[in-house]
Order: structure tokens, then C-alpha cells, then sequence
């Protein structure tokens, strides 16, 4: 069976369809000519629109443009094209040399972005761009006139990534807006974006992002790489990219990272991370990715270091529970009673009498119906998905446990494993997985099936690389500087250095210590820049 | 029972040999095939209910023969 | 062959695991019991002996696992019966463990399953792990070291209430005699088993760190052993000699008001963790050793029938646990030490008798 997968992954790989370029797709002298090729290309579709007009320069002029209603801004193509073109162009005195194109191009069209182009193909690929195309009597060539329409829903906060403080701007679908956004975040000249299009019948324009100097090179030549490898005729969303790019291709865990937040996407670059714009998403990708970047929320920085840490641990408990309280749960009542404390196992007897299910089959079967609940509850419109959610939750829970068919502790259990699954949001796939397997590896094998899984797990994990880092840095292998913003979150003027797994190209953030706040702001006297500084001048005036 | 062994032979086959066949790794396929065999003979013994010697009793057995020769 | 490397700090926690594993649940205690720590101190001292033999041998042939050397300094012939028997020695290690402590599941906590449940999935996640390759390995030790020092060393507080010092007492109740003997169990089992990192050594990136690493290794190992031997012997007291298993009994006494009781589960679970990671160690370095033998491209298609191999020797390494003890106890001694060091003593003297490796412009 395996050799017969393998055998259609062979055939899947060496199966290319080549497009068939036009052997010539020149542009002709002859206007008809060009609009009948352009008719040719784009078929009779109502929203390719051919305005033909005429240019009155010293002599009369056929000329057409072209566009896709739609995808272009009315307001442009009449200003920039359509006025100074038609009506403008009558006053014009100065002498029109033989390149026509060049001087339309240079004196009569006010718009940002023009360019000449004599081949049809690319002629098209602007045009379904967004862009227009005005053709020209006797000339050979077309001009392309930048008209993309901008307009957009507004940048407003993700739904999946909230914060209390900070930014309230999002990535929307346009591409060009998201690399302004990057743009604003990151005053860098070093910020460089590079172009190019993925998807043979999409067409979907996907941009590179990295901060020169600090990306390591090789991580972005491996990305270019990847991503020139891919040849699929779709691309719709970032997780296209995301599967065919990614490390580990069968692993559950997701080794390519993704935000919709600027603040996110310009703090992962400045730490050296490559992110992948993909037009039209607003999900944008960052690699390498990193475990622990699931527990990082954007909140940790906005709020005071102290908190932020706690915080950092509750996530990190929740994330235990999540996966782990199930299985515990079934392995305790079922196999090892004896570690449960006396009083507390008296009362969860009382409850589990009487119940007709083992405890495996009560666990998987409610933590089943709860994603269930979850599932329909997300897909449905907002006001019934809420009204699913307590059906589900309320009545649901609670005349089970009434009726005598599950034991009051299961649901218990279940819903604070719901609860706490979703305080980490990206590992949240995994840990459906993670939590039932577990739990079936419980009811099996009691707590040997809990840490045989887990050292599954572990292994997993750690032979898992996202482009070239470990996965689980900077826990495993260990490296204690960087544990300055995994198991706790220091100030931000102490951290001094980037991680070192992603951005040891150029560790340093700030020098040394001399970013500290200045101690000495009580005493007033005089405010050194820095504590360095301070402690040179002390001993300066001692040497006085 | 053998029909577990059977199965579980079975799956370490189809996992292993396609990859050996396919980068043509002979003589890693002679030493996988021996070693398999060996442990699929030994695993049939034992799901038959054959008694093969324990490793330790054989050890013990024989340091105590040496040890009263040497004496 | 394998492409990973591991740092010499990772090699350390290596050589702490593997030495601590079945130490922990064995620990060099009988006959010996308040006495325990001199017979360790001397097995460490031992091991250390052991150590310097084999990792001299690695640095004369950098690069090369011992399998290799013994081919380069006896010839074909006999160098690959010494590996032969070599590679015996350790997959027979690599099954004693899993014996050791599938019986110590069955014996303690699961009494009702049957034993091949436990070996089988035990098997299958070494094949797993071991087919990732050292580097993998490595990794995946240390956050379970960790989990493991952290236990034994926070036991030590929770048993204060129990703890009695007056069970040291007398301080130096042996003969010498006894001490020699008992010391030489403790080099053979579990210090001189260090022998196994001959064959993962050339996998350094600081290849000339390797002979410290092994050795720091082997002490740390030696300090936590130490800590549980302190606990063992101050909660259990004389009395705790007639246990198969001391160490579990000795968490199984921690009682800590009405919360805190029969914690025994945990530090089991735990030490299980520390078997596996032996196993692996062992599985893997049998693997690797096997396909150096046979001159093959790769070890990992021989991890599979290997580690069922090792299930079985492990099924037939004993029919009951006091069998097992008796081995450790009367017969590892004489079993092991060709291995661990006759063997490289000897191939360390013809390597410099032969003054072989010859250098580059010497021939």
C-alpha cells in the first residue's frame, strides 16, 4: 500500500503541465489589430472594457484603452488618462518628436506609475492586476498605466489575535497595504521586500519581507527556494504556502508561524525571522517558527514585565492542563486511585457510582461532543452560534450528568480543558489531538501510556527544525540567555540580545546595560545617560 | 497471537523495505533481512509456547562452571 | 553514516542518564547498606579508570567509533569477532534494562498486565526515537534529566520528617575485604558501563571535550546516585535491605499531612523516563556498531529488527527478579569487565605496540 502511495507521489511529482506561451505575442503597428489580440487573449467578458477615443495631437490619432471594471480607480483613469488624453491634449504646442509613446508618457499623463511594454503577456498580467493599457495607432508598444484600485476594507484589530493594549491595526487583504503597514512599523531602509507570483491560474503575488542585516541569509535563500519549488495552479490563502513550505509536511505541529498583527510581524522580523506576504490573505507567514512563539502574545510587551511573566506561566499551565488533565484524569480514577488524597477520592467515587461508561469512553465521548458544540458553534452565524453554545454547554452538560449517564467530575474535567485550550490559540489544533490520544493511552495503559505518549511527543518535537532551528530552542537544546524571554519576560532595556537561534547574525539589540533607566533619578543631582556612564564618573571624581 | 507477530512483521516490512529497494541499498538489505528473520523465527518460537533458555540462568551457569574450573 | 552532532555539555547529561538508570532502582546498597556511599566513591573512581582507558583510545583514533578501532589495530578478522562479542555486551545492556524495568512496572504497579504490552510499546518508541539519530537522542534527555535531578533532589526535603541520620551508624561497619568487593560490583554496575560512549564519542563537535565530558558525566551521576543512596538508607534504615526494590520503597514512605502520601508513582514514571533513554542509548549504539561492522551506508533500517531482537532477549533475560540480582551481584563483575576493560586495555597496548594510527608521510 505504502510502495502504491509512494509510486502516486512519484507520478504527482513528475507531472508538470507546461503553459503554452504564444510563440510571438508582439505587439503590431496596426491598433485594430492589438485590441482583436487582446480580444483574443481575454475572451468577451463584460468586465474587460476597451474604451476607444481618439488623441487629438497636431493630427488625429486612434487610440483605445483597456481595463478591468472593478479593479481599477474610475477617479484615476479619468483624471490621469481620459481628461488630459481627450480634452487636454488639443492645447498641447510643444513638438511631438517620432516617439509618441514616450512623449505621452513624459508630458501628458499624471499619473505615479507608467512603463512601455511591447509583449502581450505581460500586457494582460497587469491588466488583470489592475493596471490600464492604453494602445496607440502605429506604435508597437503599449502603455501600462498604474490605476490599481486601493480600496479596501479598513485596517481593523483580528478577531483571532486580541490584545488589551497596544496597536489596533491588522493586515487586510491587500497586499500592498500590508507591506505599508510593515512599512510604518519599521523605519529600516534595510526592510526588503521581494515579489514574486505563485500559482499558475491564481496568479497570486506573494512577497518576501526580511530585515537586511539581521535575517540570516541563508534562511531566506532557503525560503526563495522553497517557495519558487512550489508549482500548483492554486494559492487562496497563506496556509497554501504555509503546507507545501513547511519542514515537517506530515507533522501536526505547525513549523511555519503566522500573524495578522504588524507589531507581531515587525517584532519577529527585528528578531531575525523571514515573513511571506501572500496577496489577497491577511494572514501573514513568519519562519523560522518556534514553539514557544504560541505562548509570546503581543500582550506580554505592553504590559508590565512582572506581569507579563505571570502571565507567561499561567499560559504555560494552561497549556499542560489542556492536553494533560484528560488523561490524568482517566489514568487516576481508573488505575491509580491510590494518589488521589483520601477525602477527595470518597467524594469523586459518590459521583462516578452509578455511571454506566468506563471513565476513557466518558472523557473522549464528552470531549468529543464539546468539540462538536465548538465546530457548529463557529461555523454558524454570531447570535445562533451563541445560542448552540448554551444549548450545548448548559443543557447538554448538565442533563447528562442529572440523567446518571456521565460522572459530574467528567464534565468537570472537559470543560476546563476547554476553557484552557483556547488561552493558547495556535497550538489549539494539536492539542485536540494531543488531549485524546493521551487520554485512549490513559484508559490502555494508565500513567506508562501517559508517558510513553509523552516521550512520543518529545521525540517528536525534538527532531522537528523549522528551516534550519530547532523547534523546541531555546528549551531543548538549552540555551539559558535566551530563556530571558521564555520563562519569564525581563525588561525590555535588558534584552539585550535577539534569539540566539534566529538572529546571531547581529545579536545586539542595545549595548550592554547602557539602555537601563537611570537609577539615579531620585537623587536628582545630575541624570548620567547610563548607569555605565554613572559608575565611570564616580570613579572619575574619585580619581580627583 | 502469531497472527499478531505475522502483522507486526508485516508493517516493519512495508515500512523498511520500500526505502532500501528504492535506494538500492543491497547490502543493507542482506544484513536487514538476516536480522529479521532471526527475530521473526525467535518471536514465532516464543508465541508458540516454545522455552528458549533464559539469557541470565545460561550466564550464571556458565561464570559458575569457569569460576570451579579455575579453582 | 550520522549527521548529527551533539555538544560535549549534552554528552555529559548522556553519560549522567545512562549510568543512572538502572542505578537508581538497583542502587550499589546490598550488603553493603549504610556503607553504600564508600563502595560508590570507589565505583566512581573506578569507572573514571575505565573512562580514561577507552577515551584515550577514541582521541589516538579521532573520528572513529571503537568498532572501527578494533578493526584498524587487530586486522579483519579478529578485530570483528571482538566486535562481535562487543556488540553482544551491549544489546544484551539494552535488554537488561528494559527487563529491569518492565519488571519493576509489573512487579510494583501494574501487576495484572501482561508484560509484552509494556516491552512492546516500549519498543516501538525507542525505534522511533532511535531512528532520529543522536542528536535527537541528546535532546530529548535533557529536559527528562532534569525532571529527574529536580525529583530526587526535592525528595530530599520532603522526607525530612523520616529521615533518621543515626541509620549511618556505625560509620565504617565493613571489612575490607567486603568494601574491594562490593567496590568492584559498583565499577562494573553501573560506572564501568560508560564503555557504550566509545561508540558515540566521534559524534562530538568538540572532539578533544570528550574524555571531560564522560568524566564530568560519571560524576554527576555519582552525586544524585548519592543523594538517593542518603535518602534510601536514612528512611528506610537496616531494615529497608530485605526490599527488592529500596529506592521505590523509599518514596513509597513519604508522607507529607493527608495530601502528599504514596507518591511512589512519580519517581517510578521517572526512573522508566531514564530506562528509556538507557535503551535507546544502547539500541542505538548496537545499531550503529552493527552497520559499522558490516561496512553499510546506514544503521537505520537495522534499528527495527534490532530493537525486536532486544524485546526478546529481553522477554528470555530472566525468569524472575532475583535472578536478575544474582547476575548483578555475582556474576557482572566477571561478565563485564573483558568488556569494559580488558578489551580496550588491550587494543590500547597493540595500538601503541603497533604504533598504529601511522600518520600521514610515515608510511
Amino acid at each position: 500500500m505504502i510502495r502504491f502511495l509512494l509510486r502516486k507521489l512519484r507520478l504527482a511529482r513528475h507531472y508538470k503541465e507546461i503553459p503554452t506561451p504564444l510563440a510571438d505575442d508582439s505587439l503590431q503597428k496596426n491598433i485594430e489589430k492589438n485590441i482583436a489580440l487582446f480580444r483574443a487573449e481575454l475572451g468577451e467578458s463584460p468586465d474587460i472594457v476597451i474604451r476607444r477615443f481618439t488623441l487629438k495631437l497636431k493630427k488625429e490619432i486612434k487610440a483605445a484603452i483597456i481595463f478591468v471594471e472593478g479593479l481599477m480607480d474610475q477617479q484615476v483613469v479619468y483624471d490621469c488618462i481620459l481628461r488630459p488624453l481627450m480634452l487636454e491634449a488639443k492645447k498641447e504646442t510643444r513638438p511631438v518628436g517620432p516617439d509618441l509613446l514616450g512623449f505621452i508618457q513624459e508630458n501628458l499623463i499624471p499619473a505615479a506609475g507608467l512603463e512601455q511594454e511591447n509583449r502581450l503577456s505581460p500586457l494582460v498580467a497587469a491588466l488583470l492586476g489592475g493596471d490600464t493599457v492604453l494602445l496607440l495607432e502605429g506604435q508597437a508598444a503599449a502603455l501600462i498605466i498604474n490605476t490599481k484600485n486601493r480600496e479596501n476594507r479598513a485596517s481593523e484589530e483580528p478577531d483571532t489575535e486580541v490584545t488589551i493594549l497596544g496597536p489596533r491595526d491588522g493586515f487586510t487583504e491587500d497586499l500592498r497595504t500590508n507591506t505599508a503597514l510593515l512599512r510604518r512599523k519599521i523605519g529600516d531602509p534595510r526592510l526588503v521586500f521581494e515579489q514574486m507570483m505563485i500559482g499558475r491560474r491564481t496568479r497570486t503575488i506573494v512577497a518576501i519581507a526580511y530585515v537586511q542585516g539581521i535575517a540570516n541569509e541563508k534562511v531566506v535563500e532557503e525560503v526563495r527556494a522553497r517557495l519558487k519549488r512550489i508549482n500548483t495552479d492554486m494559492i487562496l490563502d497563506a496556509n497554501y504556502l504555509r503546507e507545501f513550505i513547511a519542514d515537517a509536511p506530515f507533522s501536526p505541529f505547525p513549523t511555519v508561524g503566522f500573524t495578522e498583527r504588524p507589531d507581531v510581524a515587525a517584532a519577529r522580523l527585528l528578531e531575525g525571522r523571514v515573513a511571506v506576504f501572500t496577496d489577497t490573505t491577511p494572514v501573514v507567514n513568519t519562519m523560522p517558527a518556534l514553539f514557544i512563539e504560541a505562548f509570546q502574545n503581543p500582550d506580554d510587551y505592553n504590559t508590565h514585565f512582572l506581569y507579563a511573566t505571570f502571565i507567561r506561566w499561567l499560559r504555560y499551565l494552561a497549556f499542560l492542563i489542556s492536553f494533560l488533565l484528560p488523561a490524568l484524569f482517566v489514568a487516576l480514577t481508573t488505575y491509580h486511585q491510590e494518589l488521589i488524597p483520601t477525602p477527595l477520592l470518597i467524594s469523586m467515587a459518590a459521583a462516578v457510582e452509578g455511571t454506566p461508561f468506563p471513565m476513557v469512553i466518558e472523557v473522549v465521548a464528552m470531549g468529543a461532543i464539546f468539540e462538536i458544540i465548538r465546530e457548529a458553534g463557529v461555523r454558524l452565524a454570531r447570535p445562533i452560534g451563541q445560542t448552540i453554545s448554551i444549548v450545548g454547554a448548559l443543557v447538554i452538560g448538565e442533563a447528562v450528568v442529572s440523567a446518571g449517564l456521565v460522572a459530574a467530575p467528567t464534565v468537570i474535567v472537559v470543560a476546563l480543558t476547554a476553557i484552557t485550550s483556547f488561552v493558547v490559540p495556535t497550538q489549539q489544533e494539536i492539542g485536540i489531538i494531543l488531549r485524546l490520544s493521551l487520554a485512549v493511552l490513559a484508559g490502555i495503559l494508565g500513567a506508562y501510556g501517559i508517558i510513553l505518549g509523552l516521550l512520543f511527543t518529545l521525540s517528536h518535537l525534538a527532531s522537528l527544525r523549522s528551516f534550519g532551528v530547532p523547534y523546541l530552542s531555546p528549551v531543548i537544546p538549552l540555551n539559558i540567555g535566551d530563556l530571558k524571554d521564555v520563562a519569564v519576560r525581563v525588561p525590555l532595556w535588558a534584552m539585550w540580545t535577539r534569539p540566539r537561534v534566529i538572529g546571531w547574525h547581529e545579536p545586539r539589540r542595545q549595548n550592554f546595560g547602557e539602555s537601563a533607566p537611570p537609577s539615579s533619578a531620585v537623587e536628582g543631582a545630575d541624570l548620567p545617560a547610563s548607569r555605565k556612564s554613572k559608575g565611570n564618573k564616580e570613579r572619575e571624581n574619585l580619581k580627583k | 497471537m502469531i497472527f499478531l507477530v505475522l502483522l507486526g512483521f508485516a508493517c516493519i516490512v512495508a515500512i523498511e523495505l520500500p526505502v532500501l529497494i528504492k535506494a538500492q541499498y543491497r547490502r543493507e538489505l542482506v544484513v536487514f533481512t538476516i536480522l529479521t528473520g532471526a527475530a521473526f523465527i525467535l518471536s514465532i518460537l516464543l508465541a508458540l509456547g516454545v522455552k528458549l533458555p533464559y539469557i541470565e540462568l545460561v550466564l550464571i551457569e556458565t561464570f559458575t562452571k569457569l569460576g570451579l574450573t579455575i579453582k | 553514516m550520522e549527521e548529527g552532532k551533539i555538544s560535549s555539555f549534552q554528552l555529559t547529561r548522556l553519560v549522567m542518564s545512562f549510568m543512572m538508570a538502572t542505578g537508581l532502582i538497583f542502587p550499589p546498597l546490598r550488603g553493603v547498606w549504610q556503607d553504600s556511599w564508600l563502595t560508590l566513591l570507589f565505583g566512581l573512581a573506578g569507572g573514571i579508570v575505565f573512562a580514561l582507558i577507552y577515551t584515550t583510545l577514541c582521541l589516538r583514533f579521532p573520528g572513529q567509533t571503537l568498532i572501527e578501532i578494533y578493526e584498524t589495530v587487530f586486522g579483519p578478522i579478529i578485530g570483528k569477532l571482538f566486535s562481535v562479542a562487543f556488540l553482544w555486551y551491549i544489546f544484551y545492556l539494552g535488554a537488561q534494562a528494559s527487563a529491569i524495568f518492565i519488571t519493576l512496572l509489573t512487579t510494583t504497579v501494574f501487576t495484572m498486565t501482561p508484560r509484552y504490552v509494556f516491552s512492546i510499546t516500549w519498543i516501538i518508541v525507542s525505534v522511533y526515537l532511535c531512528k532520529k539519530g543522536i542528536e535527537v537522542i541528546a535532546r530529548v534527555n535533557e529536559p527528562l534529566l532534569l525532571v529527574t535531578v529536580f525529583l530526587i533532589v526535592g525528595t530530599l526535603f520532603l522526607v525530612l520528617n523520616l529521615f533518621d541520620p543515626e541509620n549511618f551508624l556505625p560509620l565504617w561497619n565493613i571489612s575490607l575485604s567486603e568494601l574491594l568487593w562490593a567496590g568492584f560490583g559498583t565499577i562494573t554496575f553501573p560506572f564501568g558501563l560508560n564503555i557504550v560512549f566509545g561508540l558515540i564519542l566521534p559524534f562530538l563537535q568538540q572532539r578533544e571535550q570528550g574524555r571531560s565530558a564522560v568524566i564530568k558525566g560519571l560524576g554527576g551521576a555519582a552525586l544524585v546516585l548519592l543523594i538517593s543512596l542518603l535518602i534510601t538508607v536514612g528512611v528506610l534504615g537496616e531494615v529497608g535491605e530485605i526490599f527488592l526494590f529500596p529506592t521505590y520503597q523509599a518514596f513509597r514512605m513519604i508522607q507529607i499531612g493527608q495530601v502528599l502520601t504514596r507518591l511512589e508513582l512519580i519517581p517510578t514514571l521517572n526512573f522508566l523516563t531514564m530506562g528509556f533513554i538507557k535503551g535507546t542509548i544502547a539500541l542505538y549504539a548496537v545499531s550503529l556498531g552493527t552497520a559499522q561492522l558490516c561496512k553499510l551506508l546506514t544503521y537505520r533500517p537495522l534499528v527495527f529488527p534490532l530493537g525486536i531482537l532486544m524485546l526478546i532477549a529481553a522477554h528470555q533475560s530472566h525468569p524472575n527478579i532475583g535472578v536478575s540480582l544474582e547476575m548483578i551481584e555475582r556474576v557482572q563483575p566477571f561478565y563485564a569487565l573483558p568488556f569494559q576493560l580488558l578489551l580496550p586495555l588491550l587494543t590500547l597496548l597493540v595500538a601503541v605496540f603497533r604504533r598504529l594510527p601511522v600518520k600521514e608521510g610515515q608510511t
